[in-house]
C-alpha cells in the first residue's frame, strides 16, 4: 500500500511516500509565497524520485499550517498528531518530542504507541523559533547553515538576555559594537534559543527518550546546546524536517486500512 | 414546528429596544454584585462587558499590564457607551477591577460609583461580612436616589431573578443530552440578554418560549464530537466556542462566569433574613479563582465534568488575568490525575492569530478522538 504525507510549514514545504512499513522518498522545499503552489511542487518531486504517478498513491494527508490549501490530499491532521506518529515510528522508545520549525517550537509528551498525551507551543512571538536565529544570521551577516558551526568555535561565554526577536536585535547589535566575537554570540543565541524551548517542554515533564525534529534541528549549534542543557537520551533523525510528512504518511495508511477513499484527479 | 434560537434572540432583542428609553439602569460589573439590590431599588441591573474593540483611549489612564476585559469596559466606558447607566457599581474582584473604579469615579459622569466589597472565604463570617456590605450599598442607593428599598421589594426581586436563573439552567440542562440544540455562542447571546435586559421581559417572553423548547428537546439524544468543558475567565465573545464546534467539537458546558457561575444557585425565597439568604447564594455559588478554595472550585469542575459527560477540558486565560494564570498549573495537575485532558488556550480578549489557535485545538480534539476511538 503506497500513502503519502504533506507537511506545508511557515518555512518550507514537506513530502514523504510511504510503501507499507517503509519510507520510500521524501523532499524539502522553500514554501515562499504560495504555499499551494510548493505543496503541489514538492509532492511531484518526490513522487519523480519514486517513479510513480500521483494517482497510485491511495490516500495523501496533509499537516502544517498550509494543511487547509491542498486541493490534492484527501485530509487534514495536525502537525502534531503527525510528529508524533513520524518520531514515534523512527524512535518506538519516543516519548517527548521536541519540535523546532520556522514559526512554531513544540514539545510533545507521547505513549507508547506514538499518541499525543500532552502538548505545548510557543506563543505568538517568534522567540525560540527558526525565525529568529534567521534574524540574528542576518544580523551577524552570516548565512544561516553556517551559524551552527560557527558557535561551535566559540571559546567565551555570552549571555543573551532578552529572548524578544525585537530586543535580542539590538542586544546583539551593542554586543558587535563593543567588540565580542562573532562565534561567542552566536553561541549566546544557541543557548538563549534552547534555554526557551527546554523551559517550554518542562511543562509537559520530560520523558525518556526524546526525539528532536524540525528545520532548526539541522542546526549543529541548536543540537549541542539541547544536549548539554536536557542531559537525556536524544534521537536525531537523518532528516528531521521530514517527521511531519512522515507521520502523515502514516496515519494516511492508518486510514487506508480501516476506510476505502476513492482518488479523484485534483 | 422546530423553534430557532436564533429567532428567539432576534425577538425579544426587538422587544427590548423600546425598554431602553423608559427605564433606568444601573451597571455591574463581577457576578459578586448582587443583583437582586439594584432591581429592588427600581433599576434594572445592566453587566457591563466592554467590547470587542482595540484599546486606545484606555490606554491612557490604565497601566497596559491589567487584563484587556477591564481595558476594554473603560474604553466603551469613554466613548459614551455607559453614559445611560444612572450607576456602575463594580466587584471588588481583583487589582483591575480597583483600578477601573480609581478611574470611574475620577473621569466618568454617572451619579453613583460603587465599590462592592467581596470575601475572598467561603465560610459563615463572609456571609456575614456580606450581608454588611450589601447593607452598606442599600443604605447608599436610598441616599443618593431618595429611594426606600422594602423586604417586599427585595422578595419581589429574588423571585425574579431566581425565575432567570431557573430559564437558563434549564437551557444547560438540555445540552447533557442534546449536545446539538443550542450551539455555545447561541447561549452566550442569551446570557447577554439575560444580563443586560429587563429581567421580567426576559422572563416573560424568552421564558415562555424557550420552556416550551426546552421540552421538546431535552430528550432527544445527539452526541456529536469529544464533548468539551470551557472553563477560566470572563468571555463575551463566541470566536472560541466557534472554533471548537467548527473543528468538531462539542461545547457542553462553560463553567465561567458569562456562563454557569452566572446562573447556578438560587436565593432562598422562603428564608425569614432575606439579606443573610442573598448574601449564602453569592458566596455559596460555584467559586471562581479569586476566591481562595480552589478544593471547592475543583469538586464543582469535576461535578460538571461527571454530570455532562465530558471527555476534554479547554481553560481559557484571559492576559494579565493573575488569579486565574495563578490557579491554572494546580488545577492542570488535579484534572489530569483523573485522566481529564486539559488545553489552555491564552487570548488578549479579541481574536488575534486564529490559525494557532486552530492547531491547538484541532490537536488537543484529535488527541481526544484518538482517546474515544472516533478518529478513525
Amino acid at each position: 500500500m503506497l500513502t503519502g504525507g504533506i507537511d506545508v510549514g511557515a518555512v518550507s514545504a514537506k513530502a514523504a511516500i510511504v510503501k507499507d512499513d517503509e519510507l520510500l522518498f521524501s523532499s524539502v522545499i522553500p514554501t515562499g509565497s504560495d504555499a499551494k503552489k510548493s505543496a503541489l511542487e514538492v509532492m511531484h518531486m518526490t513522487l519523480d524520485k519514486a517513479n510513480l504517478a500521483m494517482r497510485e498513491i491511495e490516500l495523501i494527508v496533509a499537516t502544517g499550517y498550509g494543511r487547509f490549501t491542498i486541493p490534492f490530499a484527501q485530509k487534514q491532521v495536525t502537525e502534531i498528531t503527525c510528529h508524533a506518529k513520524g518520531a514515534s515510528f523512527l524512535y518506538p522508545d519516543t516519548r517527548t518530542i521536541i519540535d523546532m520549525g520556522g514559526q512554531d517550537s513544540k514539545a510533545i509528551r507521547i505513549n507508547e504507541h506514538g499518541e499525543v498525551m500532552d502538548f505545548v507551543m510557543n506563543d505568538k512571538c517568534a522567540a525560540g523559533t527558526g525565525r529568529f536565529l534567521e534574524v540574528m544570521a542576518k544580523v551577524l551577516e552570516i548565512d544561516i547553515e553556517h551559524l551552527g558551526e560557527l558557535s561551535l568555535r566559540s571559546k567565551n561565554i555570552i549571555n543573551i538576555s532578552s529572548m524578544c526577536t525585537v530586543f535580542a536585535e539590538s542586544e546583539v547589535v551593542s554586543l558587535i559594537a563593543s567588540g565580542a566575537a562573532r562565534e561567542d554570540i552566536a553561541l549566546g543565541l544557541h543557548r538563549a534559543v534552547v534555554e526557551r524551548v527546554v523551559g517550554m517542554t518542562n511543562k509537559i515533564r520530560i520523558a525518556e527518550s526524546v526525539t528532536l525534529t524540525g528545520g532548526v534541528i539541522n542546526n549543529i549549534g541548536v543540537v549541542h546546546a539541547l544536549k548539554e542543557k536536557l542531559e537525556v537520551n536524544i534521537n536525531i533523525p537523518e532528516n528531521p524536517q521530514i517527521v511531519g510528512a512522515l507521520g502523515a504518511a502514516i496515519i494516511a495508511k492508518g486510514y487506508c486500512q480501516v476506510h476505502k477513499f476513492d482518488y479523484k484527479e485534483p | 414546528m422546530k423553534i430557532s434560537i436564533a429567532d428567539l434572540i432576534k425577538d425579544i432583542n426587538a422587544q427590548s429596544k423600546k425598554y431602553l428609553k423608559t427605564q433606568n439602569y444601573i451597571g455591574w460589573k463581577c457576578t459578586y454584585v448582587p443583583e437582586e439590590i439594584i432591581l429592588a431599588a427600581g433599576f434594572v441591573p445592566f453587566r457591563i462587558m466592554g467590547a470587542n474593540i482595540g484599546i486606545s483611549k484606555a490606554k491612557s489612564y490604565l497601566q497596559g499590564n491589567l487584563n484587556p476585559y477591564t481595558q476594554s469596559c473603560l474604553e466603551c466606558a469613554l466613548n459614551g457607551e455607559y453614559d445611560f447607566l444612572k450607576g456602575i457599581i463594580i466587584g471588588n474582584s481583583d487589582d483591575a477591577s480597583r483600578r477601573l473604579l480609581d478611574v470611574w469615579k475620577k473621569y466618568l459622569k454617572n451619579t453613583f460609583v460603587y465599590l462592592f466589597d467581596v470575601p475572598k472565604s467561603m465560610n459563615e463570617e463572609a456571609v456575614q461580612r456580606y450581608k454588611l456590605e450589601i447593607e452598606n450599598l442599600i443604605q447608599q442607593l436610598e441616599k443618593t436616589f431618595g429611594i426606600k428599598i422594602t423586604d417586599a421589594s427585595l422578595r419581589k426581586a429574588v423571585k425574579t431573578i431566581n425565575e432567570t436563573r431557573n430559564i437558563l439552567n434549564s437551557l444547560n440542562e438540555t445540552r447533557k443530552k442534546n449536545s446539538s440544540f443550542v450551539k455555545s455562542s447561541e447561549f452566550l447571546e442569551i446570557m447577554k440578554l439575560a444580563m443586560t435586559q429587563p429581567k421580567e421581559l426576559f422572563n416573560k417572553s424568552f421564558g415562555l418560549m424557550l420552556k416550551e423548547a426546552v421540552s421538546k428537546e431535552k430528550d432527544i439524544d445527539v452526541r456529536s464530537g469529544p464533548r468539551i468543558l470551557l472553563t477560566g475567565s470572563f468571555q463575551n465573545q463566541g470566536w472560541l466556542t466557534d472554533i471548537i464546534e467548527e473543528l468538531g467539537g462539542s461545547v457542553v458546558c462553560e463553567d465561567i462566569c458569562t456562563r454557569v457561575r452566572y446562573f447556578a444557585d438560587n436565593v432562598d425565597e422562603e428564608s425569614d433574613d432575606i439579606l443573610l439568604a442573598i448574601s449564602k447564594r453569592y458566596i455559596h455559588k460555584p467559586p471562581c479563582a479569586r476566591m481562595v478554595d480552589l478544593d471547592k472550585r475543583l469538586k464543582h469542575i469535576n461535578s460538571l465534568i461527571k454530570e455532562f459527560d465530558i471527555d476534554g477540558v479547554i481553560y481559557y486565560l484571559l492576559k494579565f488575568d493573575d488569579p486565574y494564570l495563578f490557579e491554572f498549573p494546580e488545577l492542570k495537575q488535579s484534572l489530569r490525575n483523573n485522566e481529564i485532558p486539559v488545553l489552555l488556550i491564552e487570548s488578549d480578549h479579541c481574536l488575534g492569530a486564529k490559525e494557532q489557535i486552530k492547531t491547538r485545538i484541532q490537536a488537543f480534539l484529535e488527541t481526544l478522538s484518538i482517546k474515544i476511538n472516533t478518529l478513525t
